[in-house]
């Protein structure tokens, strides 16, 4: 560290990366003007302003030093945590969830953020806590932190003083009954022994900050509370940007067919009590798309008829009769790649997806060279963002994922989406221009 | 350097490999099931609306309309545009300004008067703002809503208005209906059966929909309704122009042409081509030649969006180019073989409750006249009120349904000795100088046959025997023969199969040989043949089996299919096919034997013949003069067919002895002129009970009309000379 300050900014712009987020982002234009042709046709100026203002951005990230993104990384987490609380009280909702802020001038959607703050706050959380050999899970998780009895106990004390205990477990029968006094006693003492557990590692590792906060809290707590707004598709991009990183920095093949298990449990448990109907119904028409064509299925199927009918070369500018007549839902957001298959065709797809895979493994290239581990984790998260989106979109647009809200970076029209993809591409840039000479 | 490139070489390779996956399915959605969902998009956007066009007509051989189409009225309601006392109140509570408590407590109001049918007037609030009163009063006014009622009360100075409703006299669907009756001129347990029918179907989305509510409405109604309709009095009413089929004749030929019926939802899961609430023929002509008659539906296209609306003309013309409009294929007409003046005659005269008569044309095999008894009216069928008169229909012991000509078989009794004496020729075992002695009783083993004729016959040839209807003389031949033998000319005569004419449900009869009696008894006796050489025992046949038969014995052998239609015309009445006759088989036998045969016949009505009792029936005397004046002479063969197995003995009993059910059915088979016969006909009238009486006078009478109003006259008398090129 001790050259840091001799860490000289040479203004050399990636500019291969700087091409191709161009190059998509002028695919986006002519793709929305297409689309909104008919229904509003100065949308297309409205996102080539958004490209605009995102440049802007990441040349202002650029200048920015890598070190102090380091700093903003935690503060940045708190921050988007907070947005995330106020969406549940102050929220605008829309289909069903609540997902905006209105900031009166612009309306802010904190779970855009999250994906972001994500990525910094895990790149911090890998940088500080590194275990030689890799992850294991209970470094991920850390079971004996102290603060995992000191809840647990306020859990226990909070049954115990309010007596409900028997409210809530009818099965124990009346109150002050021998079984209720038995699993009293039972709580008490795992909360003993916990605490036991927690002091014995706490001698073994000593203080630090890492005897309260996992990484899996960092992660989880964030999830949850998009998950809860509903948002599915940003909530498992979170978690799969997350993943990602974690996975690049190391997990022992223990841990990971272990959490490959443990992921597959939960998502029987959450299909059964967490996702709400609407969810269900989406996984269950992506199951089964034809059985359901009118409803819920109705847009996975347009949109697969829209990239069939394309064919070879496409129906032309302008000319493609699902996005022209409106079978085409959101042709020009989530549903923006059926637009592009539709009206151009098998070759123009391909090469879209080409420039995405050519984008991501410049940026992979950006974090090979990085000097910091931090520097490193911050371009593979920004890779991770471009990679899942790219990925969910057109996965679900071509029927292989179910449909959830993702939009397609670069591409789908909207300033939010598209600001945090910039983000990811000014921290490439950043990252390649403060590398060490 | 934190990481090692190669773990960034490893993480590169996850987005190759997942990209390539897409690519892989995009490859399979656009290259290889590109052409599928090019498709699927086409039916996105393409609307299809059906051009309809009229069914083709059926004329008889004459060029005489049988069937035709005529313009019809249906009537349609929209339950959404119906009034509604309840919205009535509602709007007007509304004007007032009045609380949603208050309009809902009038509600209920109006609920409880409506079902105690209180007539009283019911204060809905007195206003004291002038203007709104002038509001209301305009909208009661312009819409013409009855039973709201604005008073005007001075009191001191200040205005005020106090408005009134009647919950009887509100506009509501209720009194839309009576109007509705009215102008129908419907009973009321009659029409109240259609608006439980009409709100059925307008049921959920279904109320803003027009909902088919009375089919082909009399024409004064449908002027009533019009003339309603565009005062505005009948909001929800509509009537729209339809097509009817209409038989001209009524009853006339019912059995040959059929009727029209709607197609069910069941049938149009096979028919992909139809439409709900389309007809399809259902019996004769109408079912046979549906594909002939119907034609095909024309279909325009155009370019709908997501949400169905028209789009424009412009992108209709590039995506969808010159094949948008698909005319339609109007159907073709039919020119029938029948001929109106004899197929009038055979219903004229005939004289049973049931039976069948059929006329055929000797050496072609076209139907002349085909009728069945008790017939019924296709246009009474298809009408609005039919379910009396089928369930009439289907209850009758007559089955009038039934089309006897070619549904219904029978013994042939003593009209199969002809037959019996082909087979006789055909087998070399009869020659004209065939000589057996009749002695009133054949004898075969320890069982004995008689003749109808106790003393017997004598010595007798077969021209004789088919003259005076010998029985021993065909229990002795037909005993020589053999059951399979016998079987085999029959079978080459039409019997025991279908004969293959152009109607539906044709049954074949029954021709036994040996095989059939070991399969149904399990074992053959040798007088089984013999029974069934007379035409008695398990032989059975169709009226119309027995026409090409005959038809083949009087045009010197061939077997021809029998036809009801000569001709298909187009629409515009040119010719489009002429069917020929279709020759089945022929018999081998010389000319000269069934010359003999055909001789044989040509006495039945000649004094002594078994049917001369026609020359002088008293009932029926201007039929007897012109058989006995004109020199005409009928040939022919009276049958006997018994219903109930009696003793040998008494063989034919006196039909106004027996009950209906249990009497004997009459055949007769007549031809002429005899030498060089031109028309055969059969008549068949159940429990008629002798054949020359029941059923000769039939043939007769048709033989008549057939001299005196057909033969010579060719055919398309009627028809205009620009119909038929």
């Amino acid at each position: 560290m001790s050259n840091n300050k001799n860490a000289t900014m040479r203004v050399r712009l990636p500019v291969n990366i700087c091409f191709f987020t161009l190059l998509l982002a002028f695919v986006g234009v002519v793709n929305i003007a297409s689309a909104s042709r008919l229904t509003r046709p100065s949308l297309f100026l409205m996102q080539l302003l958004w490209i605009f203002l995102g440049i802007l951005l990441v040349l202002g990230i650029s200048f920015v030093r890598t070190r102090s993104l380091k700093l903003i990384a935690y503060p940045f987490y708190g921050i988007v945590i907070f947005l995330l609380l106020l969406v549940f009280v102050v929220g605008t909702s829309a289909k069903g969830s609540q997902r905006w802020l209105d900031l009166g001038i612009f309306r802010v959607q904190p779970s855009e953020l999250a994906k972001l703050c994500m990525v910094f706050a895990t790149a911090r959380f890998c940088t500080d806590y590194e275990v030689p050999g890799g992850y294991r899970l209970r470094d991920l998780i850390r079971p004996f932190n102290l603060s995992r009895p000191i809840i647990f106990s306020v859990a226990v004390i909070f049954l115990l003083v309010t007596n409900k205990i028997n409210t809530y477990l009818p099965f124990l029968g009346e109150a002050n009954s021998a079984k209720t006094l038995l699993l009293v006693g039972g709580l008490l003492l795992i909360t003993l022994l916990w605490f036991f557990l927690s002091f014995l590692q706490l001698q073994k590792e000593g203080w630090h900050i890492y005897q309260a906060v996992s990484l899996f809290d960092v992660v989880f707590l964030p999830f949850v509370l998009i998950l809860a707004q509903p948002d599915l598709g940003t909530a498992s991009i979170v978690l799969a940007i997350c993943g990602s990183m974690i996975l690049f920095c190391g997990l022992r093949p223990g841990s990971l067919i272990i959490a490959t298990l443990f992921g597959i449990c939960i998502a029987i448990v959450g299909w059964n009590f967490v996702l709400k109907d609407y969810q269900k119904q989406r996984v269950e028409s992506f199951l089964n798309p034809e059985a359901d064509v009118r409803g819920h299925g109705y847009h996975a199927a347009q949109s697969i008829i829209a990239i069939g009918s394309g064919q070879v070369l496409g129906k032309g500018f302008g000319e493609g009769t699902q996005t022209q007549l409106s079978f085409l839902p959101e042709n020009h957001t989530d549903f923006v790649f059926s637009v592009l298959a539709e009206e151009w065709g098998f070759f123009a797809s391909c090469i879209v997806l080409l420039l995405f895979l050519a984008l991501i493994i410049a940026m992979l290239k950006v974090g090979a060279r990085a000097q910091e581990r931090f520097a490193s984790l911050l371009v593979v998260g920004a890779a991770a963002v471009i990679f899942w989106h790219v990925t969910i979109n057109v996965g679900m647009v071509t029927g292989i994922l179910p449909v959830v809200g993702v939009t397609l970076p670069f591409v789908s029209y909207g300033g939010a989406s598209l600001m945090t993809k910039m983000v990811a591409i000014g921290i490439c840039t950043n990252v390649a221009i403060w590398r060490r000479a | 350097m934190p990481f090692s490139e190669n773990r960034f070489f490893i993480a590169g390779f996850i987005p190759v490999t997942v990209f390539l996956i897409i690519i892989v399915r995009l490859f399979y959605l656009q290259i290889i099931r590109g052409d599928f969902y090019h498709d699927r998009s086409q039916s996105n956007f393409i609307q299809e609306r059906p051009i309809n066009h009229s069914r083709g007509m059926v004329l008889e051989q004459s060029g005489l309309v049988l069937i035709d189409n005529r313009p019809a009225h249906d009537l349609y309601v929209t339950f959404a545009l119906l009034p509604d006392n309840r919205k009535t109140l509602k709007q007007i509570g509304q004007l007032m300004a009045l609380s949603s408590g208050k309009i809902k407590e009038l509600d209920q109001n109006l609920k409880h008067a409506l079902e105690t049918k209180d007539a009283r007037w019911i204060e809905l609030g007195t206003l004291k703002s002038r203007e709104i009163c002038s509001k209301i009063n305009d909208v009661v006014e312009t819409e013409s809503i009855g039973g709201v009622q604005i008073d005007e009360p001075i009191q001191g100075k200040t205005y005020q208005c106090q408005i009134r409703f009647n919950a009887l006299q509100l506009p509501s669907k209720d009194a839309a209906f009576e109007r509705l009756r009215e102008l129908l001129e419907f009973s009321k347990e009659d029409f109240a059966s259609y608006v439980t029918s009409a709100q059925k179907k307008a049921q959920g989305l279904g109320q803003f929909k027009p909902v088919l509510f009375m089919t082909d409405i009399p024409f004064e109604a449908y002027a009533r309704i019009e003339a309603a309709v565009s005062l505005g009095l009948i909001p929800g009413v509509a009537t729209f122009d339809s097509v009817k089929r209409r038989y001209i004749y009524d009853n006339m030929a019912s059995h040959a042409l059929g009727y029209l019926n709607e197609i069910s939802a069941k049938e149009l899961r096979t028919k992909i081509d139809y439409r709900p609430g389309q007809r399809i023929g259902r019996k004769g002509i109408e079912k046979v030649y549906e594909k002939e008659l119907r034609g095909q539906d024309g279909v325009e296209r155009y370019v709908v969006d997501a949400k169905g609306r028209r789009f424009g003309q412009a992108w209709e013309q590039t995506l969808l180019g010159d094949d948008r409009i698909e005319a339609p294929k109007p159907g073709h007409g039919l020119i029938l073989s029948l001929d109106y003046e004899l197929q009038a005659a055979a219903e004229r005269a005939f004289l049973g409750e049931a039976g069948s008569v059929i006329a055929l044309e000797v050496g072609t095999g076209f139907i002349l006249a085909l009728a069945s008894f008790p017939n019924y009216n296709p246009n009474a069928i298809v009408a609005r009120d039919n379910k009396k008169l089928l369930s009439a229909m289907s209850k009758n012991p007559l089955k009038p349904w039934i089309n006897k000509a070619v549904q219904e078989h029978y013994a042939p009794g003593s009209t199969f000795k002809a037959i019996t004496a082909v087979a006789g020729f055909e087998h070399h075992i009869l020659t004209p100088s065939t000589h057996q002695n009749c002695t009133g009783v054949f004898h075969l083993g320890r069982a004995s046959w008689r003749c109808f004729k106790r003393e017997g016959h004598g010595r007798i040839e077969v021209v004789s025997a088919l003259k005076t209807s010998c029985d021993s003389f065909f229990y002795n031949l037909g005993y020589q023969l053999g059951p399979d033998r016998l079987a085999f000319t029959a079978k080459l005569l039409g019997f025991g199969r279908k004969t293959g004419i152009d109607l539906d449900m044709e049954i074949p009869g029954i021709m036994p040989d040996k095989d059939f009696y070991k399969k149904r008894l399990g074992y053959y006796a040798p007088g089984f043949v013999v029974n069934n050489s007379i035409g008695q025992g398990e032989v059975t046949v169709t009226p119309i089996q027995l026409a090409v038969a005959y038809d083949a014995i009087l045009n010197g052998g061939t077997i021809y299919k029998p036809q009801l239609v000569r001709e298909i015309i187009n629409v515009q009445g040119e010719r489009i096919e002429e069917k020929k006759p279709v020759a089945i088989a022929h018999l081998k036998e010389s000319e000269e034997n069934l010359r003999l045969v055909k001789e044989g016949l040509a006495y039945v009505m000649q004094p002594g013949g078994t049917a001369s009792g026609l020359l002088w029936r008293y009932d029926l005397p201007e039929l007897s003069k012109w058989l006995r004046e004109s020199g005409v002479v009928i040939g022919g063969k009276t049958g006997t067919a018994q219903v109930v197995k009696l003793s040998k003995a008494i063989k034919h009993l006196d039909p106004t002895k027996v009950a209906y059910m249990q009497r004997d059915h009459a055949w007769f088979v007549g031809f002429a002129p005899v030498d060089n016969p031109e028309i055969v006909i059969v008549t068949m009238t159940e429990h008629g009970g002798f054949g020359g009486t029941a059923s000769a006078p039939v043939v007769a009478e048709m033989v008549k009309t057939w001299y005196q109003k057909v033969r010579g006259k060719g055919r398309y008398t009627h028809l205009g000379v620009s119909l038929v090129k």
